[in-house]
């Protein structure tokens, strides 16, 4: 048996009736990783010994049956801008390339307090910043349906260790489209959980008003058993929400009877491709036929979500990003540089990439005297319109059903020169980051081969029911039990 | 409203901003900045179309907002993890290059200097 295709739930299975143990799941998967990725590229830093020595914790408790839980055992690797203690963090970036944390982001400490069990870190645009995973200061992440092919961004080497089987699952990051537009290029199943329902202690920052941490796996039964353990609140973030986690998994009914889904008209406008657009409605019927209603709504102000995102994003990151000063930690250059200014001008140019460079020279130009009204104040505005076409529409319907992406995967190389074009690729996923939503990106047929996303659009804490209708429509489709044909 | 549509990020605004964030700047990338930030903007000038008279700037809804948890001592991080990162230190503490004119004497244990 190939234990590293399997989901978490078959390999819960396995290993609590003793057919299989963690170690031999996670020899399987670190296997899978030395076989697949020199060509896929998903994966930073592999931690081999780490990751044995979890899993040989994991099969003790599993003996014992003391301190078990679904993801006891379970291997996974997580995004690099996750802090992992004694476990370089890096944010694909030179300027972090030799960072070692001395703490667990919450996401981390809540999977080890699981059992689960992390092999390794996953390649990502430079701090976030990219659409492709061609950011990477190290190297580029291939999309394992097609090497030729982007994985997505910037989450990209987490969905493309899942897809490759490289991982059970995989923490990703979403600050606009960064998990679901790389699940949808990969074929997988991700989520952009409500901003504040999964801490982000220990996350380094990209954008602090839009950062979400959500899971890529398999199916959707999967990503809601791992949502299930890293959300609710922790005193370590003060934004995260108070609320109760609801029991997803117990959610998950199946009976789609008397749901209501709306379709936004400006989702499916000029642009998209023919055999996306086809994928998605032919599962907007698909879910038609077990029972939901569906209706057509409106989110008018879809156009501007782009520079509304594009211009609170670089602000934010502007001031997040002045952190890296060569003094506390990170690269430093000149080492023995006398002055100090000297030092942070050398130690910022050779430690931030093309795009890092590009956003933090707007987020300073869309904040500086003269500009701050036109630009940053005006989006924050119009941000405010974005929210309440959401709002509108959720009086109206349970959830939105719209395409990831307008295309499926793009070449390499294809967009990384025009930074306008590939932040276009983002023009269905950004929205939600500002509108304040949750959506699950779940795979919903091919175009010429290459896999194709539908979104399901929840709002704010509605992951349950987004989790239920997804989960309803995989019980009866099998679109997510497609393999990439590498190795 | 915004600026008109057309707005130049020109090559003296780019190395003005390269210094307000402490960025190098080599001429190409001057150049290249000053091109493709200038069409960015221009693309985000559709801005300008929205009415947004009277709608306030977006604000997290009450349940993301700020939320301060009891002020109780807890452990923090020990000195020497923190230390850990530092691209130098001195003496138990991270080394900074000169900020001011006057260089004081140092009396401090430098053991530790990397």
């Amino acid at each position: 048996m190939a234990l590293h295709t399997l989901t978490i739930q078959a390999a819960h299975d396995l290993l609590i009736k003793g057919e299989i143990t963690s170690v031999e799941l996670t020899r399987a998967v670190l296997g899978r990783i030395a076989e697949v990725d020199p060509a896929v590229r998903a994966y930073v830093t592999v931690c081999e010994e780490e990751a044995l020595r979890e899993a040989a914790a994991a099969d003790g408790h599993l003996q014992s049956g003391e301190g078990v839980t679904p993801l006891t055992g379970i291997p996974y690797g997580v995004k690099d801008c996750l802090s992992t203690t004694g476990v370089r963090t890096t944010c694909s970036s030179a300027i972090l390339e030799d960072y070692v944390p001395h703490y667990d982001a919450t996401v981390i400490a809540r999977l080890r307090e699981a059992g689960a069990v992390l092999v390794g870190k996953q390649n990502m645009d430079e701090f976030g910043m990219g659409s492709s995973c061609e950011n990477s200061a190290f190297f580029n992440t291939h999309n394992p349906w097609d090497l030729d092919r982007v994985p997505g961004g910037s989450s990209g080497g987490s969905a493309a260790a899942v897809a490759a089987d490289m991982g059970l699952f995989s923490l990703g990051e979403d600050t606009g489209g960064s998990v679901r537009m790389p699940a949808g290029f990969c074929g997988i199943t991700g989520l952009k959980p409500t901003y504040g329902r999964v801490s982000r202690f220990g996350l380094i920052a990209l954008a602090s008003s839009f950062d979400s941490i959500g899971p890529f796996a398999h199916d959707v039964h999967d990503a809601a058993l791992v949502t299930q353990v890293i959300a609710g609140q922790d005193p370590h973030d003060s934004t995260s929400v108070a609320a109760a986690v609801p029991d997803y998994i117990a959610g998950l009914d199946r009976d789609l009877r008397g749901v209501k889904l709306g379709v936004p008209a400006e989702y499916f406008a000029e642009g998209i491709e023919p055999g996306v657009e086809a994928a998605v409605r032919a599962a907007i019927d698909h879910l038609t036929d077990l029972g939901a209603e569906v209706q057509a709504v409106s989110l008018p102000h879809t156009d501007y979500a782009i520079p509304i995102y594009y211009l609170i994003l670089t602000a934010e990151a502007s001031a997040n990003l002045a952190r890296f000063d060569g003094v506390r930690f990170g690269l430093s250059t000149p080492p023995d540089g006398a002055d100090v200014i000297d030092r942070y001008l050398q130690t910022r140019q050779k430690g931030f990439g093309d795009e890092v460079k590009r956003r933090i020279m707007l987020g300073t130009f869309a904040l500086s005297a003269g500009y701050y009204d036109a630009y940053y104040l005006r989006a924050q505005r119009v941000r405010t319109l974005l929210r309440q076409d959401f709002e509108r529409a959720f009086e109206q319907v349970d959830a939105l059903i719209a395409p990831v992406c307008p295309t499926t995967a793009f070449k390499l190389g294809e967009k990384i020169d025009d930074p306008l074009q590939m932040y276009l690729s983002d023009i269905h996923v950004v929205a939600a980051n500002p509108g304040g939503v949750c959506s699950l990106s779940v795979p919903c047929g091919f175009a010429e081969g290459l896999p194709v996303g539908m979104q399901i659009i929840g709002s704010p804490l509605g992951e349950s029911t987004v989790f239920c209708i997804g989960d309803a429509y995989q019980a009866t489709t099998t679109w997510h039990l497609g393999r990439p044909g590498i190795g | 409203m915004a600026q008109e549509p057309g707005l130049i990020i020109d090559q003296e605004q780019v190395r003005h901003i390269g210094f307000l964030i402490r960025m190098a700047l080599t001429d190409d990338e001057v150049e290249m900045f000053s091109e493709q930030l200038s069409s960015i903007v221009a693309y985000f000038d559709r801005l300008a179309e929205v009415d947004v008279t009277d709608v306030p700037p977006y604000r997290q809804p009450p349940m993301a907002r700020a939320q301060l948890r009891e002020d109780v001592v807890c452990p923090s991080m020990a000195r020497e993890d923190f230390l850990a990162n530092a691209p130098q230190r001195l003496g138990g503490y991270v080394k900074v290059p000169v900020v001011a004119g006057v260089v004081a004497p140092v009396d401090v244990a430098d053991e530790d200097e990397g």
